[in-house]
């Protein structure tokens, strides 16, 4: 079996449990650790264009095992998503009222709502 | 691959904490906005709520000033017998009278007169044969050098900038072969010279008509001959103003007639009944229970005490108080004017009422100062006070703009966070394709191999 195979998986692993350790509103920490997963699993795959010989079931179990963690992530980032789409909501009104209030000229919203 | 939501069933604390994050940035940016938003509502009222007392005061000040001077002039009115030949003002009259104006020969009327001769064009043709004249008005006269613009537009525009009481226009008779004239009217009426003279000093080389010199007010007043250059007369009797506005038939005559006017001051008194009740009434939604905004307000305690001293208010003589000239109160302080009353006093009590009135600035009339002094546009406390409300609106509008600009900060970080989001999950939906397939792959090669 190939040397790199362990560290590759390993990359994997270590990206992946970095994830939920960031803290929430640290998007530039989420999105590095992001690029680092996505890099760990390029590597792979990469490795796996190479393999010429049979691969130990462990390594493919630990590989199934980050593949289903991802649900998990995905739904984080959708509720993280959820909360700023609705905090979004009441921040535009919010800014509404304050144009409202300081008579300032209504300005073409700055922010359209995704999703 | 796709990816599958709500899969994860636990409590995230990843989601919790970003959200009580956002909540508390959230709560610390619309939380002030409220407070601002209050404040200025409230601010808003109490302005009104001033404006209304300042008017209200104001009215009140301008009822008790009228009636001061209704006090000093004792009421006093003026009329005229026949408004066709004269009409009559009062200009600070005190002491009635009655005056007779008769044999009016003449109305005063301003001296105009137009050239002799039309000329052919307004800006051509010379109107002089030397390009000097000579303006006579009454007993002065004026040299006009028309060097570089004789012709009769040059000779107007010489003639208005001399000063010298006349108006020159040019006019266009529009027939024959010289249809324009020059015309030269004074401004103001009486009889004077008007000429326009070729040669200085020569009253024979006069350009103009002689057809209207102007006309002085030639009547009799009392008996008395009177000559005035202009018709409004106020400088023969003290405090009156009249105006002649037409020749009297022979044998005509005129009455004026200065008294003291009960319906004058009737009305006075009955607006004095008005203006205090609506001022009243302004302060009193100021207090108790269902007070308004200035409760407390030092404003509100002034103008009560005022309104006090004004319903209290006591002098010496015939008529004392308000309620000698017919102005009563009601079980709830509503001021009432009771006219019968006030038309059933003797002359003598109407004239002892004048001393109660007193002036603008003495007796009752003089309690339109205190009133003023809270009503005064420009330095009265009610526009004190608004203008310290006006200042705290503005630092609150300099809050509320920062306010706004953090707020929309805000909304510009949780756009890009929404965008984050997004991008996570892209790249996350990459990872899974990108991982699937190598692990597809890998199991290809360790169990297909096995399999052989």
């Amino acid at each position: 079996m190939p040397d790199g195979w362990e560290e590759a998986v390993f990359r994997i692993e270590r990206a992946t449990a970095r994830l939920p350790a960031i803290p929430p509103d640290d998007a530039t920490a989420l999105l590095e650790a992001m690029r680092e997963r996505s890099r760990a699993i390029a590597g792979l795959g990469e490795l796996a264009a190479q393999a010429a010989g049979p691969i130990p079931k462990p390594f493919l179990e630990r590989l199934e095992a980050q593949l289903a963690v991802a649900p998990a992530i995905a739904h984080k980032i959708r509720l993280l998503r959820a909360g700023a789409q609705a905090e979004l909501a009441r921040i535009i009104e919010a800014v509404y009222l304050a144009r409202s209030l300081g008579g300032r000229p209504r300005e073409r919203c700055l922010v359209d709502l995704i999703g | 691959m796709g990816l599958t939501p709500l899969a994860f069933t636990g409590v995230s604390d990843f989601s919790d904490d970003f959200q009580a994050i956002l909540n508390r940035a959230v709560s610390i940016a619309r939380l002030p906005l409220i407070e601002l938003q209050n404040e200025q509502s409230d601010l808003l009222t109490k302005k009104q709520l001033l404006t209304e007392l300042r008017s209200a005061a104001g009215g009140l000040a301008s009822a008790l000033e009228a009636l001061g001077e209704a006090g000093r002039t004792r009421a006093l009115a003026a009329s005229s017998s026949n408004t066709a030949r004269v009409t009559v003002s009062l200009n600070g009259a005190t002491q009635a009278g009655s005056y007779t104006i008769s044999e009016i020969t003449s109305v005063a009327r301003a001296a105009s007169e137009t050239t002799l001769a039309g000329y052919e064009t307004p800006d051509q043709t010379a109107v002089s044969s030397d390009g000097a004249l000579e303006l006579v008005v009454g007993s002065s006269t004026y040299q006009i050098d028309l060097t570089g613009r004789n012709n009769l537009n040059g000779l107007r525009d010489a003639i208005n900038a001399l000063g010298a009481g006349v108006t020159a226009t040019v006019l266009n008779t529009g027939t024959g072969a010289t249809p324009y004239y020059l015309a030269v009217t004074a401004d103001s009426p009486g009889a004077q010279t008007l000429q326009l003279r070729e040669t200085a000093g020569d009253a024979g080389s006069n350009l103009l008509t002689s057809a209207n010199q102007g006309a002085n007010a030639i009547f009799k007043l009392n008996g008395l001959d009177i000559v005035k250059s202009g018709n409004v007369i106020s400088d023969v009797i003290p405090g009156v103003t009249f105006t002649i506005v037409s020749q009297t038939d022979p044998g005509e005559a005129v009455e004026l007639k200065l008294f003291s006017s009960r319906s004058t001051l009737a009305t006075k008194l009955a607006n004095l009944a008005d203006t205090y009740n609506t001022l009243r009434t302004a302060v009193n939604a100021q207090i108790g229970e269902s007070a308004g905004l200035l409760s407390g307000d030092f404003l509100v305690r002034e103008i009560q005490h005022n309104l006090r001293e004004l319903a209290a208010y006591e002098s010496s003589g015939a008529v004392r108080r308000l309620a000698d000239l017919g102005l009563e109160f009601d079980e709830e302080g509503r001021m009432s004017f009771n006219s019968s009353k006030f038309y059933s006093l003797s002359d003598a009590e109407i004239a002892a009422a004048f001393g109660f009135l007193g002036t603008e600035t003495s007796g009752l009339g003089g309690l339109s100062q205190d009133f003023e002094q809270l009503s005064d546009p420009i330095s009265g406390l009610i526009k004190l006070q608004q203008d310290q409300y006006d200042s705290a609106d503005e630092r609150l509008s300099r809050q509320i703009d920062e306010l706004t600009s953090r707020i929309e900060f805000m909304q510009l970080s949780l756009s890009a966070k929404l965008q984050q989001a997004d991008t996570l999950l892209a790249q996350l939906e990459s990872q899974q394709v990108l991982l699937e397939a190598s692990i597809k792959g890998l199991e290809l090669a360790l169990y297909g191999k096995k399999d052989k």
